[in-house]
């Protein structure tokens, strides 16, 4: 089983920053506009508080643990991942149902020259976050090379 | 060439309907915005009538130059439609792509002996393809080319000389279905909703009338007495709302029969609203054995199956059997469904999964009970319902169970209803094992198997199985996948 990149701890510190930043805007937001004169605005305001923190404390220690949980490998029958922390999802798509794989860059992984995957079969889709660039490049037309010799 | 067929003239009349109905409310508007601004000199009072007049001439002259542009043809491949007025569209539909062709009609349609076909491809579209008004013999020749077209015609008649499998519901049945619907216990409540409101809507007046009225019916009336009306009050309203029930149901569902043709089901039904649908056996990708809690007592059950992109109600299920005895299952499923026809032996969750299960779900109902007993006055007698909630549970994990055979994967649930799902392997988009940190010290895991839907698609779960058994699964599963593609 192969890993994703190891920067993907970093990113997804990132994203937790960026999530905590927009519940510190909201936060700071009701504070500012909001007459604390009852209880319950003072409770409200507090754990929008609360929750930002939380979300900081746990974005920045997971990504490591998210990292070294997640796996996948792809094969001639099927593609495998293996990922979450606290409870462990282990699915199997078969290459005869996977329909096509999408790539997509925002402009953040870019300068990272990272890359996120999207397996989509007609029963939703599966995501592998991260990877290097050529390794997503070569595992998108592999991929693509198994399920158009199947269907051949 | 190609001979180019009209719709039929009932078009017309439902196309004048449509636009009415469509722009009533613009014209409304648009009327008494106008109010009588204008001066007498230019007709006054007569423009408002005479706007009525012109747009009903238009949209009944439009409605006319539609239907006659709007023709179809039948050739070897496919169906060829032309339609619009402004700009003329043509659409081709090959017969390989057609999904689903539906006939359905209504009362008014009915009596002029039109019926509506909608015909269906897999393509995202919500409304159907290709939407058009024919007589019945047309409706039925059009569909019929559809189903056939490809095929070699005497071919189809040899086998039309077979005796088509055939499972039709009895008036009966459909009682004894109303009967134990959970549309009784919604109408009860939405009657009793009603009633509780009956005292806002009724006038003052009418009320106080009412009130001493019944003042003095009540004073010469005990305690008992009124326990005794409330009583035939309820018993009443149960009554009522079992004949709506009965009547909704038998409207709905009259005279369903289900027919096995060739590679199609067809399921037709209704009594106002005759539908006719036709389900290809390929589309099906699983089916569901439902049995209530009530039914199953009763010895009934019914079947859904679901299929990719069908009709109008995108991924919702179909149910191709509403009620049926039990007894009638086997047989059912060899006449209609061959295909899905399986003797399976369940593999039961193993005896250490039940202390998690419990564990999970009677967390969940002891917290929801705690509130309840705090808030609401009396509510701690709640506690009295904990043990019937065991029993509950221990029923539920013993239903738990699946199957995992060489084409077909079986699993069977309870939420409510025991539910039994049938899966051809070859419809399995994918597969999952889930598993937390307790379960994988235990070695269980959860099992969730995903088939295709609109959108996103549909999962089926079973939890708290052995977590080697779906090891061995997913081997055989991608060793199933080899096999098939040497073909």
């Amino acid at each position: 089983m192969k890993r994703i990149s190891s920067f993907s701890k970093k990113m997804w510190a990132l994203d937790g920053f960026i999530g905590v930043g927009i519940i510190l805007i909201i936060a700071v937001v009701l504070s500012v506009f909001l007459e604390f004169n009852a209880l319950w605005k003072y409770i409200l305001t507090a754990s929008i508080y609360a929750v930002a923190l939380l979300t900081l404390i746990y974005s920045q220690v997971m990504p490591k643990y998210k990292y070294e949980k997640f796996r996948y490998d792809i094969d001639e029958e099927k593609i495998s991942l293996i990922f979450g922390v606290f409870s462990q999802r282990n699915v199997i798509i078969p290459m005869k149902r996977v329909q096509y794989v999408d790539t997509e860059q925002g402009i953040i992984i870019k300068r990272y020259n990272l890359i996120k995957l999207t397996i989509h079969t007609a029963g939703g889709a599966y995501k592998i976050p991260f990877l290097e660039k050529d390794i997503g490049d070569k595992l998108q037309l592999d991929i693509t090379n198994i399920v158009r010799d199947i269907s051949i | 060439m190609r001979e180019l067929i009209h719709t039929h003239k009932f078009t017309i009349f439902s196309e004048i309907f449509k636009s009415i109905k469509d722009s009533i409310f613009p014209i409304i508007l648009f009327l008494i915005s106008l109010g009588s601004k204008i001066p007498k000199k230019y007709g006054g009072n007569y423009t408002e009538i005479l706007i009525v007049i012109v747009f009903l001439i238009l949209i009944v002259v439009l409605s006319i130059f539609r239907w006659k542009k709007n023709e179809y043809s039948l050739n070897d491949e496919g169906m060829y439609l032309k339609y619009g007025v402004f700009e003329v569209h043509e659409r081709t539909l090959p017969f390989s792509q057609v999904h689903s062709a539906d006939i359905s009609s209504s009362l008014v349609q009915r009596i002029f002996n039109v019926y509506k076909l909608e015909i269906d491809t897999l393509g995202g579209d919500k409304k159907s393809e290709i939407s058009i008004l024919l007589s019945k013999q047309e409706a039925f020749r059009v569909k019929e080319v559809i189903f056939n077209g490809s095929k070699n015609k005497d071919k189809v008649e040899i086998k039309q000389g077979d005796k088509n499998h055939k499972y039709t519901c009895s008036l009966k049945d459909l009682f004894v279905m109303a009967t134990m619907s959970t549309k009784i216990i919604a109408s009860f409540f939405i009657i009793f909703a009603f009633y509780s409101k009956i005292e806002d809507i009724l006038p003052g007046k009418l009320k106080k009338w009412a009130q001493t009225s019944i003042d003095d019916s009540v004073k010469g009336v005990s305690r008992s007495d009124i326990i005794k009306y409330i009583v035939i009050l309820i018993l009443f309203v149960l009554v009522i709302s079992w004949i709506i029930s009965v009547i909704i149901t038998v409207i709905k569902y009259y005279g369903f029969e289900v027919i096995r043709q060739e590679d199609n089901i067809k399921l037709s039904y209704g009594l106002l609203d005759k539908k006719e649908v036709t389900i290809p056996v390929k589309r099906i990708q699983s089916v569901t054995i439902v049995e209530g809690i009530i039914k199953k007592s009763f010895g009934y059950f019914s079947l859904n199956v679901e299929t990719i992109g069908y009709g109008k109600d995108k991924g919702e299920s179909t149910m191709i059997c509403p009620i049926a005895r039990e007894k009638i299952l086997n047989k059912f499923f060899e006449d209609i469904i061959p295909e899905m026809n399986i003797k399976y032996d369940l593999t039961k969750s193993p005896k250490r999964a039940l202390k998690g299960f419990l564990l999970v779900n009677l967390i969940g109902y002891i917290v929801a009970m705690a509130l309840i007993a705090r808030f609401v006055p009396y509510g701690y007698y709640i506690f009295i319902l904990l043990p019937i909630i065991v029993i509950w549970q221990y029923v539920q994990f013993g239903d738990n169970g699946m199957y995992n055979g060489e084409d077909l994967v079986v699993l069977r649930y309870r939420k409510l209803s025991r539910e039994t799902v049938i899966v051809q392997r070859e419809c399995v988009q994918s597969m999952e094992k889930v598993q937390n940190v307790f379960q994988k010290k235990r070695a269980i895991a959860k099992y969730k198997i995903t088939i295709a839907g609109e959108i996103v698609g549909k999962s089926y779960v079973v939890g708290h199985m052995d977590e080697n058994y779906i090891n061995k699964n997913y081997i055989d599963m991608s060793s199933i996948n080899n096999i098939s593609r040497n073909y």
